[in-house]
C-alpha cells in the first residue's frame, strides 16, 4: 500500500537525518518504528505525508502510496491524499485541536463520504456520542478527553493509512488502551495500515505485525515484532530493548534497608492546595492531603500516582516553593520553616531538585557551567580556584564531559541537560535529592544511564533520594520504598518487593496492571491470549477474539512485509 | 551498550553545536540594504545643517517657484532643499528621546508588576492611560505648556508608557515563572540578583524589538504635531510642518509637499521593517 524506497533526508549543513530508509507497509498490517530521540522517527513518519519539515531537504528515496510518488504529486493532489486517505496523530494529540470548534464539528470536519457518523466515531474512543456532548469545545472537555476527540477527528476521513506519532507517551493509561485497542480494530474490521512510531516497545510489542530499529537515521534491525523485540540482533536494538522498563522481569530494589532511626527528611501531615479561578468561580484544589512520610539516609523513596494526584506539589511544598496549607517538614528531626526564602543556608542545601525539564531550569543566555558555579558561589559559598574544583567535582560526579560546561542549555541533549541538573545539584552538597519526572522526558536508554548514575551516587555518597514518577516499573527497580499518591492522598507505602506482590490499596493494583511490561506482552501474544497488562476495562470481549485470531501472525508471516524478503 | 548510546549522543549535541556556530545571525542582503537606507536619511537629517546651500529662513526666490533649485520654494520663497535639510533634527531626536524614556520606565514598571504578583493597581492605571488617544494627550499639553519640543517629547513618553509597560510585562511573566528563576530562589539568590542576572538579559531583545515599533509611532506623532502646527518655533521647521505650510501651494511647487512626505516615508517605512525583522528574530 504504502513503500518508502532509499530515503534519503538530509538537515542543516547536511547532517543526514534520514539515510536509506526502505520499508512496506501492507493494507491490515501494523508496522512499528522504534528508536531512541533523534533517530528520525517522527521525519519518517511525516515523510509518509509527503512532507518535509523546514530546514531539512529530501536528498534522494522515494515514498510511493498506492503506486504514486508522494513527493512528485502536486501540493493540490497531496493536501487532498492528506485529508481523504491518510490519517496523522502528532505527539501531543490534543494540541491538534483548535479551541474555538466544537467536538461536532472537530469530528465533522474531517468526515468524508462512507464514514462513520460523528457519534460512532467518538463511541470508537468511548466518548459519550449524545449531542451534548458533540455541542461542548475542547476546553470543557478533560485532558484524557480531548486526546480521544483527537484520535476520533484523526480517523474520520475512514482513512487507509494512520500514522501515529508517540501516540502513548503523553497520554494516560486509560487513553493509551483505547488507542491501542482502536489500532486493532480499525486494521481487523477495515483493514486500516498503520505505522506507529514509538520509543514504548510494550506498546509495540502489542500491536506490531513487524518492527523497524531505528538509529541515528538508519533501519538497524528489521523484522517481524515477536522476534526483533525478544532476541534483537543488532547491539542498539538489543540495548534498546534491555533499557525497557519492564516490571515483570525487572529486580526489586534489595540494596540494605537503611534504618529509619534519625530519618533525614519528616514529612509530617502536609496538607497544600492552590485556588483556581476567580470571584464567585474561586474554588481551591487539594493536592496534598494530609502526607506524611520519613526518608531515611541513602534511601530512596519513589512517589507514584498518575498525573494531578498530587506528587509535584508535595516536592514543591518540600522544597518551600509552595506554601504549605498544614503539616511541616522536619529535617534530621528538625522543623524547617515553610518558605524558601525563610530557611537559612544549611537547610537550603540539604534539599536541592533535579527538575522534570533541566533544558529550562537554566538560564538560556548562559552556559551550564555558569549555572552550576552559581550553586557553589551561593550554597558552598566557594569562590574562585576552589569552586572551579568543586565544578570539576561535581561534573565528574554526574559523568558530564567537562568541555560541555561551556555551553548553552540548548546546545546539549535531553541526557546530557539532565545530568548538568543533577551536577548542579550536588554541588550544593545536599541530603536529599529530590528528583521530579526527571526521566519522562528520555528515551530509555538515556533513562537507564540516569538510573544507573543516579544509583552509583547515591553509593559513593550516601544521599537519599525522594524519586517522583509516573513509571512503576521504574520505580519498582530504583526505589527502595514505593509510595502511592491518589488524589492528594498517600494510600500506600511499602518496600517495592512487597509491593509487587501484594499491593494493598485500590490505586496501587490499578498502576500495576497498567505498567508496561514487554516481556509480559510478548508473553500473551505467544500464548494467544491479552496480557494483564491491558485486562482493564477496554471493550474486553471483541479484543480477545482479536487478538486471539491473530496470535502468531508475527512468527508465520512467510515473506516479510517489511523487507519483501524471508523472515 | 551505555558507551554506545552515550558516544552517538555526545556527537549529535557535538554536531548540534557545530551548526549552531556555523550559522550565527548573519544578516540577509535585505537587511543590510535597509540599514543603509536608513542609515542614509539618519546621516541626512542630523548632519543635514552643515550640508544644506542656505540657511533655513534665507529668502533665495518667489514663493512656489519650481525651478529654483532641486525642489524649488516654500511658500515664503525659502529653498525647499534647505529646509528639509535643517528640518529633520527634530523629528528624529525627539522620537529617540521619548522611545528611549518610555521603554525604560515601561520596563521598570513591566518588571514590578510582574514580579509583584499583585500587579492590579499599577497596571488597572495604566489602562486608564492607554484609552486616551495619543494625539488628544498631545494636543491638551499643548494648549498648557505650550507647543516646546520638550513637551513633544514628554506627549510621546505619555502616550506610550502604557504599550512600553503592557509589553514589558507580558514578556516578563513567563520569564519570572521559569524553571531557572526558580531555581535561583532555591538557592536563596537575592531579588536583585535574580533581576540583574536572569530576567533583564532575558528580557532585553524582545523589549528593543517593541522599542522599535514603539519608535515608528512617535515619528508618526511628531510629523502630525508638525502637520497641525505644534512643530518647531519659525523659523525653524520639520518635515511634518514643511508639509502644511506648503499645502496650499502644492499646485503650484508639488516638491514642497513631495519632498517632506518622502523623507517621512523613507524614514519610517525601513525602521518598521527592521524591527519587525528584529521582532521575528527574537521570536523564533
Amino acid at each position: 500500500m504504502i513503500g518508502v524506497r532509499d530515503l534519503d533526508i538530509r538537515g542543516h549543513l547536511d547532517a543526514p537525518i534520514l539515510g536509506g530508509v526502505c520499508l512496506d507497509l501492507e493494507r491490515a498490517r501494523t508496522l512499528a518504528v522504534v528508536g531512541g530521540s533523534g533517530a528520525g522517527k517522527t521525519t519518517l513518519g511525516l515523510s509518509l505525508l509527503g512532507f518535509i519539515r523546514r530546514g531539512m531537504r529530501l536528498a534522494g528515496g522515494e515514498v510511493e502510496l498506492e503506486g504514486r510518488s508522494l513527493f512528485a504529486l502536486p501540493e493540490r493532489e497531496l493536501r487532498r491524499l492528506r485529508r481523504e486517505a491518510i490519517a496523522y496523530l502528532p505527539q501531543n494529540p490534543a494540541s491538534s485541536l483548535t479551541p474555538t470548534l466544537r467536538v461536532e464539528s472537530l469530528v465533522g470536519e474531517r468526515r468524508t463520504e462512507g464514514s462513520p457518523s460523528a457519534e460512532q466515531l467518538l463511541e470508537s474512543v468511548q466518548l459519550p456520542g449524545d449531542r451534548a456532548f458533540q455541542r461542548r469545545f475542547p476546553h470543557q472537555l478533560s485532558i484524557g478527553q480531548q486526546q480521544r476527540v483527537a484520535i476520533a477527528r484523526a480517523i474520520a476521513n475512514d482513512p487507509g493509512l494512520l500514522i501515529l506519532d508517540e501516540p502513548t507517551s503523553s497520554v494516560d493509561p486509560t487513553t493509551q488502551q483505547v488507542l491501542l485497542a482502536l489500532v486493532e480494530r480499525l486494521r481487523d474490521e477495515r483493514g486500516v495500515a498503520t505505522l506507529l512510531i514509538s520509543h514504548d516497545l510494550p506498546s509495540a510489542g502489542r500491536v506490531a505485525d513487524e518492527v523497524i530499529v531505528l538509529s541515528g537515521g538508519r533501519v538497524v534491525e528489521r523484522g517481524g515484532a515477536l522476534r526483533v523485540l525478544d532476541s534483537p540482533a543488532d547491539p542498539y536494538a538489543r540495548a534498546l530493548v534491555s533499557a525497557s522498563p519492564d516490571i515483570a522481569a525487572g529486580q526489586p530494589r534489595t540494596a540494605p534497608a537503611p534504618s529509619h532511626a534519625a530519618p533525614v527528611l519528616g514529612v509530617d501531615a502536609l496538607c497544600a492546595g492552590y485556588s483556581v479561578g476567580r470571584g464567585r468561580g474561586k474554588r481551591t484544589i487539594h493536592a496534598a492531603r494530609d502526607v506524611s512520610f520519613d526518608l531515611a539516609a541513602g534511601e530512596t523513596l519513589a512517589l507514584i500516582g498518575r498525573s494531578g494526584s498530587g506528587k509535584t506539589t508535595i516536592a514543591r511544598t518540600v522544597l518551600g516553593l509552595h506554601p504549605p496549607a498544614a503539616g511541616e517538614v522536619r529535617l534530621g528531626g528538625v522543623r524547617v520553616p515553610p518558605r524558601v526564602r525563610q530557611r537559612d543556608r544549611p537547610q537550603r542545601a540539604a534539599l536541592q531538585l533535579v527538575p522534570q525539564d533541566p533544558g529550562r531550569s537554566f538560564n538560556p543566555r548562559r552556559s551550564i557551567g555558569d549555572g552550576i558555579l552559581r550553586t557553589i558561589r551561593r550554597i558552598p559559598a566557594l569562590r574562585g580556584a576552589a569552586a572551579a574544583a568543586r565544578l570539576t567535582h561535581v561534573l565528574e560526579l554526574a559523568q558530564l564531559d567537562p568541555a560541555l560546561a561551556g555551553r548553552r542549555p540548548r546546545e546539549l541533549s535531553g541526557g546530557e541537560q539532565q545530568r548538568a541538573a543533577i551536577a548542579r545539584a550536588l554541588a550544593a552538597e545536599p541530603r536529599v535529592l529530590i528528583c521530579d519526572e526527571i526521566t519522562s522526558a528520555l528515551d530509555t536508554i538515556v533513562q537507564r544511564q540516569i538510573i544507573d548514575l543516579l544509583k552509583r551516587i547515591q553509593d559513593e555518597t550516601g544521599i537519599s533520594l525522594l524519586f517522583i514518577t509516573h513509571d512503576l516499573a521504574l520505580a519498582h527497580a530504583f526505589a527502595h520504598r514505593i509510595g502511592v499518591l491518589s488524589e492528594g492522598r498517600l494510600v500506600e507505602i511499602a518496600p517495592s518487593g512487597q509491593f509487587a506482590r501484594r499491593p494493598q490499596a485500590a490505586e496501587s493494583r490499578v498502576l500495576l496492571e497498567s505498567a508496561p511490561s514487554l516481556s509480559r506482552t510478548l508473553a500473551a501474544r505467544r500464548d494467544g491470549t491479552p496480557s494483564a497488562a491491558d485486562g482493564d476495562a477496554v471493550s474486553g470481549a471483541s479484543r480477545n477474539a482479536a487478538s486471539g485470531a491473530r496470535g502468531n501472525a508475527g512468527e508465520h508471516a512467510g515473506p516479510d512485509p517489511v523487507s519483501g524478503r524471508s523472515a | 551498550m551505555t558507551t554506545l548510546a552515550g558516544h552517538q549522543l555526545r556527537e549529535q549535541a557535538a554536531a548540534r553545536a557545530a551548526r549552531l556556530r556555523a550559522h550565527p545571525l548573519r544578516p540577509s542582503v535585505a537587511t543590510l540594504a535597509l540599514s543603509a537606507l536608513l542609515g542614509a536619511v539618519v546621516t541626512v537629517a542630523v548632519a543635514g545643517p552643515l550640508m544644506a546651500p542656505h540657511s533655513e529662513s534665507a529668502v533665495v526666490a518667489l514663493p512656489y517657484e519650481g525651478s529654483a533649485g532641486w525642489f524649488g520654494t516654500d511658500y515664503l520663497g525659502r529653498d525647499v532643499l534647505s529646509r528639509i535639510l535643517h528640518g529633520g533634527r527634530p523629528i528624529i531626536l525627539i522620537p529617540v528621546i521619548a522611545t528611549a524614556l518610555s521603554t525604560l520606565v515601561g520596563a521598570v514598571l513591566g518588571v514590578a508588576a510582574a514580579a509583584l504578583r499583585r500587579d492590579d493597581v499599577i497596571m488597572r492605571a495604566i489602562d486608564l492611560f492607554a484609552v486616551v488617544p495619543s494625539i488628544l494627550v498631545a494636543l491638551v499639553l499643548f494648549h498648557r505648556f505650550g507647543a516646546h519640543p520638550w513637551v513633544l517629547t514628554l506627549a510621546v513618553v505619555v502616550s506610550s508608557i502604557p504599550f512600553t509597560t503592557r509589553f514589558a510585562r507580558s514578556a516578563a511573566h513567563p520569564i519570572l515563572s521559569s524553571g531557572y528563576i526558580e531555581q535561583a530562589r532555591m538557592i536563596g539568590e537575592p531579588l536583585p540578583a535574580i533581576l540583574v542576572r536572569d530576567v533583564l538579559p532575558n528580557l532585553i531583545r524582545p523589549v528593543l524589538a517593541d522599542a522599535g515599533l514603539r519608535f515608528i509611532g512617535a515619528i508618526y506623532l511628531v510629523a502630525a504635531a508638525g502637520f497641525l502646527g505644534f512643530g518647531p518655533p519659525p523659523p525653524s521647521t520639520d518635515w511634518g510642518s514643511m508639509i502644511s505650510e506648503n499645502i496650499g501651494g502644492a499646485g503650484l511647487n508639488p516638491w514642497g509637499v513631495i519632498a517632506p512626505s518622502l523623507m517621512v516615508l523613507l524614514l519610517t517605512i525601513p525602521t518598521n521593517l527592521l524591527a519587525d525583522r528584529f521582532a521575528r528574530r527574537v521570536a523564533r
